[in-house]
This record gives C-alpha cells, structure tokens and sequence, in this order.
C-alpha cells in the first residue's frame, strides 16, 4: 500500500516526535481489511481509550471507574459506554493537545447491518468534532467514498485530496520508477528499458483513475 | 543569691532541653512523612501500571502499531514532502480541527500476473 497509510505513518511519526517533548498525547488507528479485529467502532474506541489512558493517571482513572463499574472486569461495555468514555477523557480540562489519527476509514465496512460499522464510526467522529475541544485535532484518511464525503466534508474546512495535488502524482512516477528500476526485483530487472518505461508511463497515468 | 542563679541556669537549661526535644520530635515527623510520601508514591507507580495492565487486559484492544511498522515500512522515501511541507497540515497542528485526506490506495507492487 503506498498512499494513504504511508501518508497516515509520517504524519504519526511528525506528531510522535511532538510528544516526546511536551505534555501533547497521541493516539491512532489502521482499519484494515484483512484483520476482522480492525473493522468495528468497537475495536477502534477501545484501542484509543487504552493508548490515551497508558500516559495519564487522570485518563487511566477514568478507564479504571468504567472497570469498577463493570464488576472489575467481570463484564465487558457496550459501544455506548465505550464512546462516552473516550468523550469523558478528551474532555478533561487542562490537558495539553490530543491528536487522533484514523487510517483507511474506507476499510471500515460499510454493509453488514443497519447501522453499518462504517456509518457508526463516522458518528463518533462527527461526534467528537462537535465537541469542539479547543485541543483536539483529528485527522482521517481514507478514499473518497460517497458516505465518507458526505459526513467528514462538512466538518472539515479544508479536504486534502490527494488526486488534485501534482506533487501525489509526481510521488507516484517517482516511486513506480524506484521500484521497476530496483536492482532487488529480478523479474523486471531482465525487462528491456522501453518496456520498463512503458510500464512507468502507463502506471502513473492510470494512478489518477486507479 | 546563689540558690535564685542556680535556680535560673537551671531553667534555662531546661528550655533548651525542651526546645531540642521538640526538635528532635520535628525532625522525627517530619522523616517519617517523606518516608510515608515515598512510599506511597512508589506503590501509587506500581498501583498504576498494574492496573493499567488489568485495564488493557480488560478491554483487549487490537495492536494498530503493527499496521504502523509495516507502514512506515514501506515508506518511499521523500513521498508526500508538498503535504509536510504545505500549510494545511501545519494549520491542522496547531489549530483544533478534523483534517480529512482522501485519496486512493494503489498497491502498485501486486503487478497483474499477465504483467510479469
């Protein structure tokens, strides 16, 4: 995968150096496809409440209440419980910035029922925009599918398409001619250079339709 | 004369006894709460990553650092320099706010077999 995640990857180690100097937290999420233990609200919410609660004592208090509620850890929460404690969390005054990254929401189904796990993330998230917490900054990668579009589109004031961008594209021929040029792939090393060119050439223009 | 000097060197012995008594007793209280203070911190430290373990087992998240490393993995260098280097990221930083990035994922290694 070279797009969005690898976008989503650099932007967590940009903000990760952040961290380790202030008071700032972080936390992130893959879904993915082919893990059916990153597709749900479920799995994302509970990995963002455990990563926001390992550095704070006041967040981990707050976790730990849900816990006690719970005949300490006898019984699991709901989704909704769930979700009010990550609000309950990102809510605490006082706190230095909180950054969240989701990536591949598009990798989040959007059919298996009503809700669908898809339309039941972009919620939460639309949800936590409208907290409108002073200190928390969000970023969501994914394709520009049409539900995607139509819930995120309004809350944000400036959408980065990746497709408009000619440095993307640019990134694009760069990398296709690394690959195809590399002395460590074998089978495209034996390939003649207008074959490897042709194939440069034709990948970067389909790249804006793939 | 005598008996009435002696009688006041003797209280004033007395005072200072009492005072390094209260000292003593000072220092004392106070030793014995830094004591405590530490100890409690120490067991308030492993009361914490206790329980944050018991809360991670609780709630069993799925690892989203293992998609990370694969990510950052494959990273080509020098990718997407115009966004790092733009204004919007830099804005959505320092600004609260939702950055929203679509785009395609092209997985442009898994070459169609009739390619190769």
């Amino acid at each position: 995968m070279l797009l969005t995640p690898s976008l989503s990857s650099t932007v967590i180690q940009d903000i990760e150096a952040v961290c380790e100097v202030g008071s700032t937290s972080m936390s992130y999420f893959y879904f993915d496809f082919r893990d059916a233990n990153k597709q749900n609200l479920d799995d994302l919410v509970r990995s963002l409440l455990t990563q926001l609660s390992a550095r704070s004592d006041p967040l981990c208090d707050i976790l730990s209440h849900l816990y006690e509620s719970h005949d300490r850890g006898t019984k699991q929460p709901g989704d909704d419980l769930l979700t009010r404690c990550l609000k309950q969390m990102l809510s605490i005054p006082d706190q230095g910035q909180i950054y969240i990254i989701v990536d591949a929401l598009d990798e989040c189904p959007d059919s298996l029922g009503i809700p669908s796990p898809r339309e039941r993330v972009l919620q939460l998230l639309k949800e936590l925009v409208e907290l409108r917490l002073p200190n928390l900054h969000v970023c969501v990668t994914s394709r520009p599918e049409v539900d995607i579009r139509d819930v995120l589109g309004p809350l944000t004031s400036c959408p980065v398409s990746l497709h408009d961008q000619s440095g993307q594209k640019q990134d694009i021929v760069d990398y296709v001619r690394s690959v195809v040029y590399s002395d460590s792939e074998p089978i495209m090393k034996r390939w003649r250079t207008e074959d490897k060119d042709l194939v440069i050439k034709t990948l970067s223009e389909r790249a804006d339709g793939m | 004369m005598a008996t009435a000097e002696a009688l006041r060197a003797t209280h004033a012995v007395d005072d200072k006894l009492t005072g390094a008594a209260k000292d003593v007793q000072a220092i004392k209280r106070e030793s014995s709460t830094s004591y405590i203070d530490t100890e409690f911190r120490v067991s308030r430290v492993l009361v914490g990553s206790q329980l944050w373990e018991s809360l991670h087992r609780w709630l069993s998240p799925p690892d989203p650092s293992t998609n990370h490393n694969i990510a950052c993995r494959t990273h080509h260098k020098g990718t997407a320099t115009w966004f790092f280097q733009g204004s919007i990221f830099e804005n959505w930083k320092t600004t609260s706010s939702l950055l929203w990035i679509h785009g395609k994922r092209a997985h442009l290694l898994h070459f169609p077999p009739d390619m190769v």
